[in-house]
């Protein structure tokens, strides 16, 4: 619908943010130190930026010296919400553009050509998704990046015309499923099935309650864990509440009442801090699941330690310095040094984390293929070629349309879970393959 | 209420501007900064180096009367002898406004979320064996003791009664040395007040967020609705009544006991419905048929003119409409289509308040009610246009029971009622996954007639094939015919009647309540039509292109367009996002939306519309060379 002011979905797109956002310790504030063993761009700073890069998943790609692009620019499409009352999220084109930025300045563009982006603003309406597709189809461009967009019509266009969607935020359900769409996230789909995964395998619980906010990709999620939950024998109880919910307590007192073993709380992150309070204030003994948001530091500080403590997090990334090997920690290195020199004041935490990965997958994979053979089909072909490819800052991908049950699209959906402990976060285990699980 | 009593205004952006006080108040708390809503001004002075929590509910309390003075003086009493649509509108583009000036001004980015400290304690305690947060037992207090300090104002301070008297009766008023102008600046100072301070304590408790937050007026003013507008106890007990019965309903939906419910019953579609639905049978339980004896009549009607030129208009507008589909681009072709779906939607407005003076914020829901049947009756075999004239009957038979409440209920409580109507069709049919199929949506086959393909979609540059255009603009002529001919008949007169005073209307033999559910019928079956179209126009329909609050905004076009006017549905659809406005707006330099103060743009333009143009940019047009008349 064409309102382009449809306010209250922000909650919704917020938790999708949510379930994707990297570890927030594991970036910050660039020249800062972190806890736990943080990577800090002080540590690439300046020359050594390359030095960084060849370190890490990129590697291979590397140039000896830096190569500035030149020539005519390859044009690549980007769907996008922002500047709209529904909910901004220009964090996401920007983190593209400094990814983008770097790889023009040092990394030589694709052949020595320079990336352009040309962003395409939703407006947060069906039609205006619509519209950004069609205005994509007309360009001709060989690939578009994936923003956030909630309705997802602009992939479906796409798709009629064999041109790929690749990477940003898993909302919709076309990003998810649609053959034309890849993605280097779970969403909150990966979300919960690893929350299923931990409680009833970890855990052995025998009672869960999934409280979930009734919209959209979230109760698709809530469905997938329940799926999982009630195939391994744990008795489930769903506990939806409306978007607008005046009060979360209401639902997590419903939850309560079955006297669970683990309770998921699937909110938008402006909804953990009263989540928190609420669980606390019901002393529920179960143990908690929130998505990987909920965990930065701005909301950690406003609740009490106790609210907090034993919560556990999805990331999708390693927590700490070296707890993704020597290539995870170069990633994150680089990705805060890029932030800092190109991001234009960006806050590295956050979502743009996601985004910026997806360009930087794209862009190993379009510099492999040369810039003489881009087009859409070429893109397609070598995405859906992808096998066990390092992702920046993610998991390794494969793109067969087989990795999640369901949801093609999702190239690399494995998840981390970590505990919070005294405001730090704890990595529990290694990547959960969630698809895997699902697929059972 | 308060702001009510003294303006006879349902505002819509009463949240909205609490939610900038209690973003202010936080800002201040943290930096010591004040963050001045006024865009174009400074955004920010430093005020203190070391604010405390007084320091900075203070400066909470100054803003939100000085915020609640401004709003009263500067937008809404000009307007307080207008019709309530025209308050209804402004209140709308003070919604965006003020969303708007809390996005420019707090950037917050994204999904980032500040630290703010908590008002009040939140250590549990245990109450009747059950642990409670303090801050809502102490919330719960501060919900009594305001609302009892509000029934003793306005009962025994000479305030509140000059307040009753004035909301009474104003010139009576005025003949008692009472200055009304006086007293609706205090109130709406303090229900400002009261506003930022309930934001700032709700926070902890619902979170606080430019988007969702201001949301809380839709509930709020069901509970005030329930207490007629007029009484604190009642709208307090409804309030809190509300919160207790959706509780119950979710804890006994989630329990096995809940296991009768069926499964294509959203469970927080009825948690949210039920309550709403009883609100809604209490009203017109105590409604009356028609307004009582002395009842004045609103003034400042937009003018609605007779449909003039009607074939050459026709004409005109179909062949220049084919030529562009023929001859433009996918892009344009896309935004022609969505313009005139627009136009039909904002046509269904048009009818039944432009028309009847009905304010039914209810047509986006009607329309996805038959985009979703059409989809269902495709699917079963039912050829196009059959299905499409099934669906839209559909939504028209909705219409009528969605207007059943306006034979009782009229002006600001009408409006509150169809949207809390559409709140339950929203929440309870299109939520239902095995109507809408849920977060995946909908597709609708490609219509065809007589085995001619007139489907929406093509490869590449052909998209949005010029058949569709082509079938779309069909419709939609045959739609603004049809309507100009009914308000150029008996109809129209009689509709034009009950909009100008029901009373007399009735004593003039027009039989108002069926005229009104005509209205209702004619209108939804509009919205129906629109919703059809956009159903075949759309990859995959999904319920979220029909919540409640788009209603709003198509009000808010059409009431920019000119609300009593075919030509104000044009100029709604030629404005709607992605229509050919935005579309052309795209192309120009640092267009395409994308300039950060264009939606605070539009709200100012949609205040300054109510005030100034009642009429709508086609009013204005009309009126050609005469100055614009300033209220008083």
């Amino acid at each position: 619908m064409a309102h382009g002011r449809l306010w209250w979905l922000l909650a919704v797109v917020i938790v999708g943010l949510a379930a994707c956002s990297e570890p927030e310790d594991a970036v910050g504030e660039p020249g800062s130190t972190e806890p736990g063993g943080t990577l800090v761009a002080g540590d690439c700073a300046g020359d050594a930026l390359l030095d960084c890069a060849r370190s890490g998943s990129i590697g291979p790609l590397v140039p000896d010296e830096p190569v500035t692009a030149a020539g005519e620019p390859i044009v690549l499409g980007m769907v996008n919400q922002e500047n709209t009352p529904g909910g901004s999220y220009p964090e996401l084109s920007q983190a593209t553009e400094a990814a983008m930025a770097f790889v023009n300045d040092q990394l030589g563009g694709i052949d020595g050509r320079p990336v352009s982006l040309e962003v395409c603003n939703t407006g947060f309406s069906a039609e205006g998704s619509t519209a950004c597709g069609q205005r994509f189809v007309e360009q001709d461009v060989p690939v578009v990046l994936g923003g956030l967009d909630i309705f997802g019509g602009a992939i479906e266009v796409l798709a009629d015309n064999d041109i790929p969607y690749a990477g940003g935020i898993p909302i919709s359900t076309p990003s998810a499923q649609s053959p034309n769409s890849f993605q280097w996230s779970g969403g909150t789909w990966g979300a919960t099935v690893a929350f299923a995964d931990y409680a009833s395998t970890e855990l052995e619980a025998e009672r869960v309650s999934i409280v979930y906010g009734e919209f959209g990709s979230i109760a698709q999620s809530a469905e997938y864990g329940q799926q999982v939950l009630e195939q391994r024998g744990v008795e489930t109880q769903l506990v939806p509440y409306p978007v607008i919910a005046t009060d979360i307590a209401s639902p997590l007192q419903a939850a309560a009442t079955t006297d669970p073993d683990a309770v998921f709380v699937l909110t938008a992150d402006t909804g953990c801090k009263a989540a928190f309070d609420a669980l606390r204030t019901l002393d529920l003994t179960a143990r908690k699941f929130f998505f990987g948001a909920c965990a930065a530091p701005s909301i950690i500080d406003s609740v009490d330690t106790e609210a907090s403590d034993g919560t556990v997090f999805n990331v999708e990334g390693p927590v700490s310095e070296g707890a993704g090997g020597e290539v995870a920690d170069a990633d994150v290195e680089l990705y805060n040094a890029v932030v800092e020199r190109y991001g234009n004041g960006l806050n590295p935490i956050g979502a743009g984390t996601v985004s910026f990965r997806s360009f930087m997958n794209l862009w190993m994979v379009m510099s492999q293929l040369g810039a003489d053979s881009l087009d859409a089909a070429a893109i397609d072909a070598a995405l859906r070629a992808q096998v066990d490819t390092p992702s920046f800052m993610g998991h390794p991908y494969t793109c067969d349309g087989e990795q999640f049950d369901g949801l093609p699209a999702m190239c690399s959906p494995q998840q981390i879970l970590a505990e919070m402990e005294d405001r730090e976060l704890t990595q529990l285990g290694s990547w959960i393959d969630v698809g895997r699980i699902h697929g059972e | 209420m308060l702001s009510h009593r003294s303006s006879g205004v349902v505002n819509f952006a009463h949240v909205a501007g609490g939610v900038y006080v209690a973003f202010a108040f936080h800002e201040f708390r943290a930096t010591g900064d004040l963050v001045l809503p006024v865009l174009g001004l400074p955004a920010r002075v430093h005020l203190l180096t070391r604010p405390t929590l007084v320091s900075a509910l203070l400066l909470a309390v100054a803003l939100a009367a000085l915020l609640g003075a401004a709003i009263y003086a500067l937008v809404f009493r000009p307007l307080r002898n207008r019709p309530a649509l025209t308050k209804v509108v402004a209140s709308l583009g003070l919604l965006l406004y003020l969303q708007e000036v809390v996005r420019l001004r707090f950037p917050v980015v994204g999904s980032g979320v500040t630290t703010r400290r908590p008002v009040l304690p939140e250590d549990p305690v245990r109450l009747l064996g059950t642990a409670v947060s303090q801050n809502r037992l102490l919330l719960a207090g501060a919900v009594l003791l305001v609302t009892a300090a509000l029934t003793a104002t306005y009962r025994y301070t000479r305030f509140g009664l000059a307040t009753r008297a004035a909301a009474g009766n104003e010139k009576g008023a005025l003949l008692l040395g009472i200055a009304p102008d006086r007293l609706g600046v205090a109130n709406w100072a303090i229900a400002t007040v009261l506003a930022g301070l309930a934001v700032i304590l709700i926070e902890p408790i619902s979170g606080l967020d430019a988007t969702t937050t201001p949301l809380l007026v839709v509930p709020a003013l069901a509970a005030a609705l329930l207490g007629r507008l007029v009484s604190f106890p009642v709208a307090a007990a409804a309030g809190i009544g509300i919160g207790m019965l959706q509780s119950l309903i979710l804890g006994h939906a989630v329990q096995p006991e809940g296991s009768w419910i069926p499964e294509w019953l959203p469970t927080t579609g009825l948690q949210q419905a039920v309550p709403v639905l009883l609100i809604v049978g209490v009203l017109v339980w105590g409604g009356d048929p028609l307004p009582e004896r002395g009842a004045i009549a609103a003034r400042g009607l937009p003018t609605s003119p007779r449909p003039a030129f009607v074939p050459w208009w026709t004409l005109g507008g179909v062949i220049a409409i084919s030529a562009a589909l023929l001859t433009t681009g996918s892009a344009y072709r896309q935004a022609i289509i969505v313009s005139m779906v627009f136009a039909l939607l904002a046509l269904s407005v048009v009818v039944v308040t432009g028309y009847v003076g009905q304010i039914s914020l209810a047509p986006l829901a009607f329309a996805g009610v038959a985009g979703f049947a059409v989809i269902h009756l495709a699917d079963a075999g039912l050829p196009f246009p059959l299905a499409m004239l099934v669906a839209a009957s559909l939504a028209a038979a909705l219409g009528v029971l969605v207007g059943l409440p306006a034979m009782r209920v009229r002006g600001m409580s009408l409006a509150i009622t169809t949207l809390a109507l559409a709140v339950a069709i929203d929440q309870l049919v299109l939520a239902s996954p095995s109507f809408s199929g849920g977060a995946a949506g909908r597709s609708a086959p490609r219509p065809s007639l007589l085995g001619l393909d007139l489907g929406v979609s093509a490869r590449g540059a052909d998209n949005f094939r010029p058949a569709f255009g082509v079938t779309v603009l069909v419709v939609v002529t045959l739609a603004f015919l049809a309507v100009a001919n009914l308000r150029r008949n008996p109809t129209g007169l009689r509709w034009l009647a009950v909009r100008a005073n029901e009373r007399a209307a009735e004593a003039a033999g027009v039989d108002v309540g069926r005229t009104k559910l005509q209205a209702f019928a004619t209108s939804s079956f509009l919205a129906g039509l629109a919703g059809v179209l956009l159903a075949y126009a759309t990859p995959t329909l999904s319920p979220s292109s029909f919540m409640v609050i788009g209603a709003l905004v198509i009000l808010a076009l059409t009431s920019l367009g000119g609300v009593a006017s075919l030509g104000g549905a044009v100029v709604a659809g030629l404005l709607a996002q992605a229509g050919v406005v935005t579309t052309l707006s795209a192309q120009l330099p640092g267009g395409g939306g994308a300039d950060d103060y264009v939606f605070a743009l539009s709200g100012l333009a949609l205040i300054l519309t109510s005030i100034f143009a009642p009429a709508g940019v086609t009013g204005l047009l009309r009126r050609g060379h005469r100055p614009v008349e300033v209220p008083a």
